[in-house]
């Protein structure tokens, strides 16, 4: 992609957004994206794949007499009759009152996030670095099983230049341009041919200084589980602490929370915090925040998929809940102002999430944390959370059982309980934190009084 | 579009295939009276894959002048020149495949094309307002449609030269009831491959009720004990297991990398009572959500045996897995979109149908649990899985009782299969809506009859 395309795009917007005023929209937003990706892709233990792509994506939302349609595709050249046809789209819907687009906020100049040199980034540097990893992983040993060895099912390097822009008819007119690299690895390890529990990691950069150690560091996290899986034995049934770890904090605990956060389960019925700003939710000490615009030293596009700005909000502070995450509708509707948390793409109608995220830091070193009569670390959670609810239930992957200080892996070892409970009976936070894939922060937890089966 | 394709490949050196693949999505989504969203998306474009130097290139064009696929192969064949040097091992030949020459459209396009907005809208206005209307224990109610409509062509240069369309409509209800700070969720669906009469083989309304009824009672519900339990599970539950712990282990790129099935074949794995297939076709009953004609590749998709009788007799494969393993291509290659490569997924996966029953299966239970609806699944490399079920009822002395919730099943799928006592002949596809996930999204189906088996459940511990 070309310097300046990010205007182009906003040009391309505002000429849909017309179409669309010109077809009968009332009110008109379109969100451009192009992309180019390289993507090197390796399968069993070898390269694979190289591949190339680049698409231009627009997706264009009106109202009519608050009736929302949305439409988008990827070809500019439909523009006009996609237009048309959102507007066909809305005249079928139902009106809503608190339906609209927001009136443009000023966004934070911070500019686009594109290092040159990443551009230049190639197939084959990608493949010679992944290769080179590829070897790192399969070469590393467990001494506990040295005949272990790590089988990548499929890992890939990718290069991802994006730009994005944003119009619409009250005045919204941003536009952005950032590119990453980024690299993710899927396998597990075998001993004497058979297979212990499957793992996955990976992670992000700007910089492609940066690309190697971050690799290095979190495809050598998930060997180290790969192996740390083999020989696990029967565990056993008990009621008592786990220790969850940086890397699966989003997918037991903060991915839902973040959801019941969100003000679109309050309005729907969904959350079980409806009501509770200004309630004790979880422990002294819990301190969740959404970052914004990025996490210190990680910034991220500073405007939201409505062109807002991204603001920082902290949803819980030493265990009180203190608010939501809106975008405009969700705003509207509570009648608050949108904290700028307007998620998704050209592809998708804008919907409540967060962009960055990070738990405080607590004052425990992990290894005391880990030091439980008896527990189970979870290294990784397989399964069923209702955020609903709070009600979970699912399997430790590659977990371990402590016993007075000593682990051993245990296998078919599953977890049930509810996690708006288990947030007050958190009883430890780790010193050290984790960033993961640049936009998520978190120490490991300490939760006592988990329900513990052994298969 | 065949035609296009195959000019662009005249004159190609080696092995290429051109997949013209074009998808339009449409969605309505009703919540507590809102329309949520009403959105159309179409995406359209060539997928280009050669092999040169035993290497993979790939390349994605949405620019479908004869110009622009010239420039997509070359953009893959200079990737895969660009891999070559550090790729260890060669893809071998490609073996030959009974490909797929002419058109294959699939019935129902037609059909779901001439329903109008107004129709899709109102019958998710309606079953949402049903579902509000029928509990004032309700917090929360939606209903969702969703469909896509698919064409593709795909052309190679060693032969095949197909193209087809087909349809995917499918339909949610979700019920969200409460009492005293406590949250319950229950859901019916239906997915299809045909028109949109498939959506009315379940009887929405009666969808309707089902959830609202599920949801209420499970507000009374207990958590089981955990331990080793008995079960019946229903079709939707069997297809569970047979798609997410024994399907994804024998696709074969997932065999070749050491999962559980690897150097298994000809090993009884399964009691005798199962015989377990993948098909393109709709087996036993119609309109399976995983159907397809043709895979992405341009391979016919036909039946393919995993389990006969108990024993392990088969793999999934793409082209290049089946030359890397001597066996036959089972047209498993699929891709969710044009930009996708092809790689090894399921389509309709089952077990074959028995002879009993499921009351004959029910009263065989001393003590147990009658398993039904998939709230969400995953499976291992070792074929261990955990399900969350969304409802459970107890069974004693061979009669139905209380519902309960939470149900979390796990275990190994081999030794699930392996204590199977009783196999139903009523058959059901049940797994048609939603995705499978494996990098990309794909709609896949799976099914069969009612099982009696044993499995682990997840449950209350003392403290």
């Amino acid at each position: 992609m070309h310097d300046g395309i990010e205007q182009e795009l906003l040009t391309l917007a505002r000429r849909g957004v017309d179409a669309a005023t010109r077809a009968g929209a009332h009110q008109a937003e379109v969100y451009a994206s192009a992309e180019r990706v390289v993507k090197v892709g390796f399968a069993r233990n070898d390269l694979d794949t190289v591949s190339t792509a680049r698409e231009t994506t627009l997706g264009v939302r009106v109202f009519v007499d608050g009736r929302l349609g949305f439409a988008t595709t990827n070809r500019a050249e439909d523009l006009p009759a996609l237009a048309a046809e959102a507007v066909q789209l809305a005249r079928s819907s139902p009106p809503d009152p608190h339906n609209g687009l927001p009136e443009p906020i000023d966004v934070p100049a911070t500019g686009n996030l594109v290092e040159p040199s990443l551009l230049s980034l190639g197939p084959q540097e990608l493949a010679r670095m992944g290769a080179e990893l590829l070897a790192m992983v399969r070469g590393l040993r467990d001494p506990r099983v040295p005949d272990g060895q790590v089988s990548v099912d499929t890992m890939d390097l990718s290069l991802h230049d994006e730009a994005r822009a944003v119009a619409s008819s009250t005045g919204v007119a941003q536009a952005f341009r950032g590119a990453l690299a980024s690299g993710g690895i899927f396998g597990m390890a075998l001993l004497d041919g058979q297979p212990g529990s499957f793992s996955y990691d990976g992670d992000v950069a700007r910089h492609p200084d940066a690309l190697w150690p971050l690799l290095d560091a979190s495809f050598r996290r998930f060997a180290t589980n790969c192996l740390g899986a083999l020989g696990a034995g029967r565990g056993e049934s008990f009621r008592g602490p786990i220790l969850v770890p940086a890397e699966v904090i989003s997918d037991l605990l903060v991915g839902h929370l973040v959801e019941a956060l969100s003000a679109d389960a309050v309005r729907q019925g969904t959350s079980p915090f409806a009501g509770r700003v200004g309630q004790r939710i979880a422990v002294p000490g819990f301190t969740l925040v959404e970052g914004g615009a990025g996490l210190p030293g990680h910034p991220l596009c500073p405007f939201d998929r409505e062109g807002l700005p991204r603001q920082r909000i902290a949803l819980v502070e030493d265990g009180v809940l203190q608010g939501f995450l809106y975008d405009s509708y969700e705003a509207r509707h509570a009648g608050v102002r949108s904290t700028g948390h307007a998620g998704g793409g050209a592809t998708s109608l804008p919907t409540v999430s967060a962009a960055c995220l990070s738990l405080d830091p607590g004052h425990a070193p992990l290894d005391e944390l880990r030091r439980m009569d008896r527990g189970i670390v979870v290294t990784r959670f397989s399964g069923a959370v209702d955020a609903t609810s709070g009600d979970f239930s699912g399997v430790v992957k590659g977990g371990f059982l402590v016993e007075r200080g000593e682990a051993r892996p245990v296998q078919e070892t599953t977890l049930s309980g509810n996690l708006w409970q288990a947030l007050q009976q958190v009883s430890g936070v780790s010193v050290e934190t984790t960033l993961l894939q640049g936009t998520q922060r978190y120490p490991a937890l300490r939760i006592e009084d988990i329900s513990v089966t052994a298969g | 579009m065949r035609d296009l394709l195959k000019d662009a490949l005249r004159g190609v050196d080696g092995f290429a295939e051109l997949r013209w693949h074009g998808k339009t999505f449409r969605n309505v989504h009703v919540q507590k009276g809102r329309l949520e969203s009403s959105t159309l998306r179409r995406r359209d474009g060539v997928a280009v894959r050669v092999l040169l130097d035993g290497t993979w290139g790939f390349a994605s064009t949405g620019d479908l002048s004869l110009a622009g696929l010239r420039r997509a192969l070359d953009d893959a064949r200079a990737a895969a020149r660009a891999a070559a040097p550090l790729r260890r091992e060669r893809v071998p030949d490609l073996p030959p495949a009974p490909f797929g020459v002419g058109d294959f459209d699939q019935p129902g396009v037609a059909d779901l094309l001439a329903r109008s907005t107004d129709e899709r809208v109102a019958l998710v206005v309606e079953l949402e307002a049903r579902a509000r209307a029928a509990s004032h224990q309700l917090s929360s109610t939606r209903a969702l449609y969703r469909e896509i409509v698919e064409e593709k062509a795909v052309v190679t240069t060693d032969g095949a030269d197909a193209a087809f369309r087909l349809a995917r409509p499918e339909l949610y209800v979700f019920a969200t009831a409460e009492r005293d700070g406590q949250l319950q969720t229950a859901y019916e669906s239906v997915g299809a491959t045909g028109g949109w009469q498939c959506l009315f083989d379940r009887q929405p309304q009666a969808m309707v009720d089902r959830a609202v009824a599920t949801a209420v009672d499970l507000l009374s519900a207990r958590a089981p004990e955990g331990g080793r339990a008995q079960v019946v599970m229903s079709p939707s539950i069997v297809g569970l297991l047979v798609h997410e712990a024994i399907g994804h282990t024998v696709e074969a790129d997932f065999v070749q990398a050491g999962s559980a099935a690897r150097g298994r074949l000809g090993q009884q794995v399964a009691s005798e009572l199962v015989t377990l297939c993948d098909s393109g076709h709709s087996e036993h009953a119609p309109h399976a959500g995983g159907t397809i004609p043709v895979d992405d590749e341009g391979v016919l998709a036909g039946r393919t045996e995993i389990i006969r009788q108990g024993r392990l007799v088969g793999y999934l494969h793409n082209r290049e897995s089946a030359a890397r393993m001597g066996m036959a291509p089972t047209g498993n290659a699929r891709a969710w979109e044009y930009a996708d490569e092809p790689i090894i997924r399921m389509r309709n996966t089952y077990v074959e149908p028995g002879e009993q029953s499921v009351e004959e299966l029910i009263a065989g239970v001393e003590d147990g649990y009658l398993v039904d609806g998939p709230r969400n699944g995953q499976a291992d490399a070792t074929a261990e899985f955990m399900f969350g079920v969304t409802t459970a009822r107890r069974i004693r002395h061979g009669k139905l009782g209380e519902l309960v919730k939470g149900v979390t099943l796990t275990g190994n799928a081999f030794e699930v299969l392996g204590t199977v006592d009783g196999v139903s002949r009523q058959f059901q596809w049940d797994l048609g809506s939603g995705h499978c996930g494996k990098g990309q999204p794909m709609k896949v189906d799976a099914g069969g009859p009612y099982l009696r088996c044993r499995v682990t459940l997840a449950g209350e511990q003392a403290a």
